[in-house]
């Protein structure tokens, strides 16, 4: 079994003439689309936090404006609304600050392994 | 592929992920090759090949922030490959690659075909081109790239009973093919 995957293995390390010629146009296109794509999420986030930033001024600017003859139910929804944009800023950094850390603890943890496996073929 | 490259890939997985344009660049430079092979086997023609590869890169390029576990990009990308084979192939309604889907060779073999002083790695490479392309890419997956049963399932989409059964007959088959051209 062995010398049949033996076999298998060679048989298939070049069963397929590859012309790398046209890998640079799918290089390229696909470079191009994940470009646009880490552009489009970037601006996503940015218009949420702005978004809600624009919500949360909105809302503290309106409860302080409020005329003390204001109803209650009034200054309820202008306090809602500052919380909305509060608790969504918080939201939104709170989201990234997880996903970076988490990226970068992974990070840290593969060059840890790299170091252990370079002082492994070192020594 | 040892450990370091393993971790090397890892590596880049996680760059993208932060959106760094040269880290999907070398991501795609290093698995270009191998994958194209994979769809080569797939879909049986060279340019359906690059299209195919080219669909799974903008599928990848879509999802690569959601791979919770770099580790597996490797499983991931083949998965990824297979599926835009499958759709390239729906899309192209018949199966293109000028073999029978249900792996059988596509021409008869003639006896003796094989050349005399071939050896026997050409005479499985012959044999392998003869089988179905689904046949083809489920071994080089089993026996290439060294995938486990369990991946290939997840890859193919299959339970892994039925991973098992279908390299089953894709051996037989290889081997009826190969006595064939030996005869």
């Amino acid at each position: 079994m062995s010398e049949f995957k033996d076999m298998l293995k060679e048989a298939f390390r070049d069963d397929a003439p590859f012309d790398p010629s046209p890998g640079r146009a799918v290089l390229d296109a696909s470079v191009q689309k994940f470009e646009r794509r880490m552009r489009t999420v970037r601006w996503m986030a940015f218009f949420a936090v702005t978004f809600m930033s624009v919500v949360m001024v909105a809302g503290l600017w309106l409860l302080l404006d409020a005329s003390d003859d204001a109803s209650a139910r009034t200054v309820v929804l202008y306090g809602a609304l500052f919380v909305w944009g509060y608790v969504g800023i918080g939201f939104a950094k709170g989201w990234f600050a997880i996903m970076h850390n988490h990226i970068g603890t992974m990070k840290e943890l593969k060059r840890v392994q790299m170091m252990l496996l370079e002082r492994e073929r070192v020594s | 592929m040892g450990g370091r490259e393993h971790i090397l890939d890892e590596l880049l997985v996680l760059r993208c992920q932060e959106g760094r344009r040269e880290a999907f660049e070398k991501l795609v430079a290093r698995w270009q090759k191998r994958l194209w092979h994979h769809a080569f086997r797939l879909v049986g023609r060279e340019d359906a090949a690059w299209d195919v590869l080219q669909d799974a890169w903008v599928a990848v390029t879509r999802s690569i922030r959601a791979l919770a576990d770099p580790r597996s990009f490797r499983r991931w990308a083949y998965t990824i490959v297979t599926r835009s084979a499958a759709d390239w192939q729906r899309r192209n309604h018949k199966h293109e690659s000028g073999r029978e889907r249900d792996g059988d060779a596509v021409r008869d073999v003639p006896a003796g075909e094989a050349e005399g002083d071939a050896g026997p790695v050409d005479l499985v490479r012959e044999g392998l081109s003869r089988l179905s392309g689904e046949r083809r890419a489920l071994l080089s997956l089993r026996y290439f790239e060294d995938f486990d049963l369990w991946e290939i399932a997840e890859i193919l989409g299959v339970p892994e009973g039925t991973v098992k059964s279908r390299l089953f007959h894709a051996r037989q088959k290889l081997k009826e093919i190969m006595e064939k051209l030996v005869e």
